[in-house]
């Protein structure tokens, strides 16, 4: 049987080095870039005749755009306005990934930690610029709830900062374990379609309810990814 | 687990990094201003409408409201008319009748000044006839002939 984790494997494609660091273009780096070539594809398309009255590629796009629009707006309201071009790039560059991902012989770069907390960080430090462009120091306020007894704060700041310092780790890691166990999941099941021969019909049909709760997982985790990074901005925004 | 090689961790973030502000480049310079144009172009063209079709229903409403004012104004009118004329048609009416009974009254006059003048011709005519008329009926009982002088007539029994 194949080895189930051979699938998140990074082969290097084009090696490249710059001062002695390596940035090859590996076939993640491939993934991300069919990714954005894709979003481009998708949203540019459905405009390219925009009309008054969509046609259904058009609807998609706008259904898309008003899907985003709409988190933003519930999270945020109008001061998260102009955030909006920043967390639709999040959104879309996570569902197009784990979405690409579901098809046979793609890669999920989503599957990798590194790239989930890459995109969690960005979100972080956006989000922490964000509280500082809003309050200046008085961020800091951040890490100390309201109404909280005087005596409890000693107690109760460090909580708030590391609660704070966690988020990165909790985004990435929710994203990262989700597709990474879902594609090894998949992968397992299609293992034992191989070797169970005839039988192999049974772990055939799991893997097809797989296949639909997969793409399920893609969306809802793109969706969620992006509705935490609108409830960070909030907090940034309005302090608690 | 490939995923904890870090070897590869400069790379991906690289790659990551360049893809994302690409992506967010094209987005929010290209994709998403033309999004919301779209949106925006469609959103005045339904203003537009709506303000079009609020402005027509209030042009019809006035229309209504004129009609309506010009149908109690006839109504009112049609009333006034038919009263006046229906005045006049009585009034005519009445003079006519008056017309006519004066003129029935003067006919009737006439008419008994002509009875009574033949009543008066008939009633001078009448001893003379009554006369003939004993003396025939004597001459018949009596086989005598009187002679017209000898009957006379009372006038009194009239």
């Amino acid at each position: 049987m194949s080895d189930p984790l051979h699938q998140f494997e990074i082969h290097t494609l084009f090696p490249l080095t710059i001062k002695g660091i390596d940035i090859s273009f590996t076939n993640a780096s491939l993934f991300m870039v069919i990714a954005v070539v894709a979003t481009t594809v998708f949203l540019g398309g459905g405009l390219s005749r925009s009309r008054m009255i969509p046609g259904p590629w058009q609807s998609m796009v706008e259904l898309v755009y008003s899907f985003v629009s709409n988190i933003l707006d519930e999270t945020m309201g109008e001061k998260g306005r102009k955030y909006f071009p920043f967390i639709f790039t999040i959104f879309m560059f996570i569902f197009m990934g784990n979405v690409i991902g579901m098809i046979p012989y793609t890669y999920t770069f989503t599957s990798q930690i590194i790239v989930t907390f890459g995109l969690a960080m960005i979100v972080f430090g956006m989000a922490t610029v964000v509280g500082f462009i809003h309050h200046g120091f008085h961020y800091f306020t951040l890490f100390v709830p309201k109404g909280a007894p005087i005596y409890m704060l000693p107690l109760i700041v460090p909580i708030e900062i590391l609660s704070y310092l966690s988020r990165p780790v909790s985004l990435s890691v929710r994203l990262f374990a989700n597709m990474m166990a879902g594609h090894t999941m998949l992968k397992v099941f299609a293992g034992f379609t191989v070797t169970l021969g005839l039988f192999g019909i049974a772990p055939l049909s799991v893997n097809v309810m797989l296949i639909a709760f997969e793409i399920l997982v893609a969306v809802l985790q793109a969706y969620v990814f992006t509705i935490l990074t609108c409830i960070y901005f909030q907090d940034s925004i309005h302090l608690h | 687990m490939p995923q904890l090689d870090t070897t590869t961790f400069p790379s991906q973030l690289f790659w990551l990094g360049v893809c994302f502000l690409v992506l967010y480049w094209i987005l929010s310079y290209f994709l998403i201003p033309k999004m919301v144009g779209v949106l925006e172009k469609r959103e005045t063209m339904r203003e537009e409408k709506i303000n079009l079709a609020s402005a027509y229903r209030e042009q019809a409403e006035g229309l209504l409201m004129a009609y309506e004012k010009t149908l109690v104004q006839a109504r009112k009118d049609a009333h006034l008319n038919y009263q006046l004329i229906v005045n006049e048609t009585v009034q005519q009416m009445a003079e006519k009748k008056k017309e006519m009974l004066e003129k029935f009254q003067d006919r009737l006059h006439i008419a008994e000044q002509a009875l009574y003048r033949e009543r008066a011709k008939v009633s001078s005519e009448m001893p003379a006839v009554a006369q003939d008329i004993a003396g025939d009926i004597l001459q018949k009982l009596t086989h005598h002939t009187y002679p017209a002088d000898q009957l006379v007539v009372k006038k009194d029994r009239e």
